[in-house]
């Protein structure tokens, strides 16, 4: 292929990320509509130091990480169970665990209204058996939101991990086993830290999806659980501040960075020791 | 040799079963202390199942396993305190050299300092003191081989387990591999199994040879014992006895090629010995000697024959002498 | 020893892991089980999300197919998950035909241009769509909807057929050139049977993603361009019948639907797994 052919291939493409996406980008952040110059800057200023926005993005970043170590906790061992099932089955169980991917976050996140709801599935168990007559309020708190976070995220988690470790022989283990590791000494000196690159993908994709989600926030936690896609949605939808949601959108965006920037320099250290 | 009196493995009617699939059949077997057995054996006679079972990573479907005395049958395999070198080698890619061999003590809780001096006299037993800040992928095949081995050595195991350790290496490391396992063998004195399914293995380096077949035991003892008297067919067939052919009696017996001579037709019956007369059908010339095929009687013998001027189609004698014809169980 | 004590045996042998085991099961019954609920409550009789169901009826789906909000955003959602599918591969698959065998100096910048829509959050990828291209240059809500949801699947459209394109030969085409075929043969008769199943691999993670969209959807919608994710979020978030449980489980058998198909063209777990590319 001709360098000249080449270039004419890419050219729609490159054509596309200019206009569609390099450009607006990079003006959202110097020059929203009807907005003085700097004026971006100066909102960014006011929200750091805002005690309420302060708040948020304690909480966006609190529930990012809670909701990225529940997967991790819940997908590490279906992921683990797959790899080293035997079992014909074994290639519908993945299928079972990655096909929530297929399914509308709005579909998957109004199933919590159901198990959460006041007269849902949890607490209608609750009184059922007897063990209050006033359920507590379920929906609209922190766990809600996280339950409903980690349902959405947990394919992802089990799929990167999977390739991970079906990566891994078995013997490995078993010489752990052999040379006197216990199972879970050879979780900790062998599995994990071959697993650790996928872990930490996983991870990362698990953290910048649920710290930018909007859906399940809104219908599981509202605005009693304000978060920074919250935010962002009122000033550009319903406010109308451009220059505040612009602000949201880099602190969003620098916050998903940082993360994903701290776990890949952890995994990588990890793994080196 | 075989009463197991101070056999620091010992397998008790041992099977294991997978499915409808009997890998390991009943097997008794006695490993005495410092000693180096073979198990030998056609594939999937269930030679790595047996190792398997002994080093814990399967259990017996019946019978019991003993290891230095103590009943071992459903002990975890980290409980057992065994080397096992495996195939395939599975070093671990993301430890070094020095960390792969130190693994098992680490696991043990030995001081940092004991662990340093014992790593170190391991890859010094396997000629390696010098790559011990290596990973594996930084190896050669070879150079795998021989830190698998120092890291099974050590724990400073009860027994070593080796599972065709040369298979994965070439010719020639293969060999010189061999001698190497006999020496590291013998300096370190640790009882050894060894699976292999190269016959000329397991004559060179084992004390107890052990010949299995579909899962049972055909026969068992020192290769100086059994390379002369194989006990049925099969065996003398995997050490290379390539005729079998009933004479007068002495019913069904075996003979290898490089026993059977060839003399011309008109030559008289030699002392201690039958002859068949015969017609040469084929010569493969092999550069020491020359592989000559005859029709005895309508039966094919093989015979290994050095510097020869025989042609195909002339008419022979071809003599068994009796201390080289085997008579096996019909 | 009888046979099923052998096997008794044999099932003893096999090594269990109750914490793993239990861990596993909470995490597929998070995964699924919110999601079997809906189906209950949709064939409820009663009129709020109740549990457990007060009766059966079909009502609630009647409901929804009386909802005009839902058959229009039914329609946007497929217009706009079809038209963006077929921009991103007609723009992604030459682009990556020319970051493969193009011979480019920086390469991999290139490619990573075209992966980094995807690591911009959505919603500020939709935001800076909306004040810049949407109010700032006045370009039509459904335009930039269908730019937006574009350049959301242009990174899959590029990873996708890319991943076929490094696991294929390029000796192919070379030995199809040493043959007599020129270059518009060998790439019709060659590189395009080898990227097929990449592209359709593409073309039906590509239109599940759009379809599924919210955020971008959510902040590009004008007048009468709500696709039926935001019409859905939206009827959720001002009333508490069933009604939308009723249109879940219709997108539940089309995702079922769709597994299927995708099971068949490249492989289920390949295509949403990402496994083996
Ligand atoms: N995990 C298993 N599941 C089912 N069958 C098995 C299993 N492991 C071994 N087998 C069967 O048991 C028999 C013996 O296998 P084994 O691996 O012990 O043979 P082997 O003597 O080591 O052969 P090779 O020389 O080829 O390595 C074979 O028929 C094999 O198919
Ligand atoms: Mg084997």
């Amino acid at each position: 292929m001709s360098r000249r052919n080449a270039v004419l291939l890419l050219a729609p493409g490159l054509a596309l990320l200019l206009f569609g996406f390099l450009l607006p980008s990079v003006m959202m952040l110097f020059h929203p509509p009807d907005t003085p110059p700097l004026d971006v800057g100066r909102r960014l200023g006011e929200m750091l130091t805002d005690p309420f926005m302060l708040k948020i993005i304690w909480r966006t970043l609190r529930i990012g990480l809670i909701v990225t170590a529940v997967c991790l906790l819940l997908g590490f061992p279906v992921a683990y169970l797959l790899a080293r099932s035997t079992s014909r089955w074994s290639g519908l169980w993945l299928a079972l665990a990655i096909f929530p991917l297929l399914l509308s976050n709005v579909v998957r996140t109004y199933g919590w209204l159901v198990v959460l709801g006041s007269k849902g599935v949890l607490a209608q168990a609750l009184t059922g058996l007897g063990i209050t007559d006033h359920p507590p309020q379920l929906l609209y708190t922190e766990a809600a939101v996280v339950a409903g976070l980690v349902q959405l995220f947990l394919p992802l988690v089990i799929v990167s991990c999977y390739s991970s470790l079906s990566g891994i022989d078995v013997r490995l283990e078993d010489a752990a086993r052999g040379l006197g590791a216990s199972r879970s000494a050879t979780l900790r000196l062998v599995l994990l830290p071959l697993a650790m690159p996928g872990a930490v993908v996983g991870a990362t994709l698990v953290f910048a999806g649920a710290a930018t989600a909007y859906t399940t926030p809104v219908l599981l936690g509202g605005t009693r659980q304000m978060m920074l896609s919250l935010q962002l949605y009122n000033y550009s939808s319903v406010t109308i501040d451009w220059a505040g949601a612009s602000a949201v959108a880099i602190l969003m965006t620098v916050l998903v960075f940082a993360v994903a920037g701290a776990s890949a320099w952890a995994g990588r250290k990890r793994v080196t020791v | 040799m075989m009463d197991g009196s101070d056999a620091v493995v010992r397998l008790a009617a041992v099977s294991r079963r997978f499915g409808d699939v009997t890998a390991v059949d009943g097997v008794d077997l006695a490993v005495p202390a410092g000693s180096l057995t073979a198990l030998l054996g056609p594939s999937g006679c269930g030679k790595t199942t047996t190792l398997r079972m002994i080093a814990g990573y399967e259990r017996p479907t019946a019978g019991q396993i003993f290891i230095d005395g103590r009943d071992a049958t459903t002990l975890a395999p980290e409980k057992r305190n065994i080397g096992m070198v495996f195939q395939s080698y599975a070093l671990f890619p993301h430890l070094t050299v020095a960390k792969n061999v130190g693994f098992g003590l680490k696991v043990r809780g030995v001081a940092r300092e004991e662990i340093r001096t014992r790593v170190h006299a391991a890859l010094e037993l396997v000629g390696l003191s010098d790559l011990s800040g290596r990973r594996p992928r930084e190896l050669s095949g070879g150079q795998q081989q021989r830190v698998a081995l120092a890291r099974a050595i050590a724990i400073r195991p009860s027994v070593l387990l080796l599972d065709e350790p040369l298979s994965n290496l070439d010719a020639r490391l293969r060999v010189q591999m061999r001698a190497e396992l006999a020496r590291i063998q013998r300096e370190s004195g640790i009882t050894t199994i060894l699976v292999t399914h190269d016959q000329e293995e397991a004559l060179q380096l084992a004390d107890q040879m052990v010949i299995l077949d579909s899962g049972r035991v055909a026969q068992a003892g020192h290769p100086r014992e059994i390379f002369p008297a194989p006990a049925s067919r099969f065996v003398a067939t995997f050490l290379g006895y390539e005729n079998f052919l009933t004479l007068p009696g002495r019913g069904l017996v075996t003979i290898r090629p490089e026993h059977v001579e060839v003399l011309p037709e008109s030559d008289p019956d030699p002392d201690g010995g039958q002859s068949r007369p015969g017609t040469i059908s084929h010569i493969t010339y092999r550069g020491t000697d020359s592989l000559v095929t005859l029709d005895v009687a309508g039966e094919t013998v093989l015979a290994a024959v050095k510097d020869s001027d025989l042609r195909e189609g002339t008419r022979v004698r071809a003599v068994f002498p009796d201390d080289h014809v085997v008579s096996l169980p019909s | 020893m009888s046979q099923s004590a052998a096997r008794a045996r044999v099932r003893l042998a096999r090594e269990r892991r109750p914490v793993l085991t239990v861990l596993a099961v909470a995490a597929y019954l998070i995964m699924i089980g919110p999601v079997i609920f809906v189906v209950a409550v949709a064939f409820t009789a009663g009129s709020t999300i109740t549990f457990p169901p007060e009766g059966f009826s079909l009502r609630w789906f009647g409901a929804a197919a009386d909802y005009g909000p839902f058959l229009d955003g039914l329609w946007t959602s497929l217009l706009v998950a079809a038209g963006a599918t077929v921009i991103a591969l007609a723009v992604g698959v030459p682009a990556t035909l020319a970051i493969h065998r193009g011979r480019l100096p920086g390469r991999s910048v290139i490619q990573n241009l075209f992966l980094s829509p995807i690591v911009l959050p959505e919603l500020v990828l939709g935001l800076a769509l909306y004040q810049q291209l949407m109010v700032g240059l006045g370009v039509t809500a459904s335009g930039v909807l269908l730019v937006g949801h574009t350049l959301l699947l242009l990174p899959y459209a590029v990873r996708v057929t890319g991943a076929s394109l490094t696991l294929a030969d390029p000796a192919l085409e070379e030995a199809a050139r040493g043959l007599g075929a020129g270059p518009v043969t060998t790439f019709f008769r060659v590189t395009l049977p080898v990227l097929r199943p990449g592209i359709a691999a593409a073309a039906v993670l590509g239109f599940v993603t759009s379809f599924n969209n919210v955020p971008l959807s959510l902040l590009l919608q004008g007048s009468g361009t709500a696709t039926l994710p935001v019409a859905m979020l939206q009827y959720v978030q001002t009333s508490y019948d069933p009604v939308v449980a009723a249109v879940s489980v219709v997108l539940l058998a089309a995702s079922v639907v769709v597994a299927v198909i995708a099971e068949r063209l490249v492989g289920f777990n390949k295509i949403f797994g990402g496994i083996g590319s």
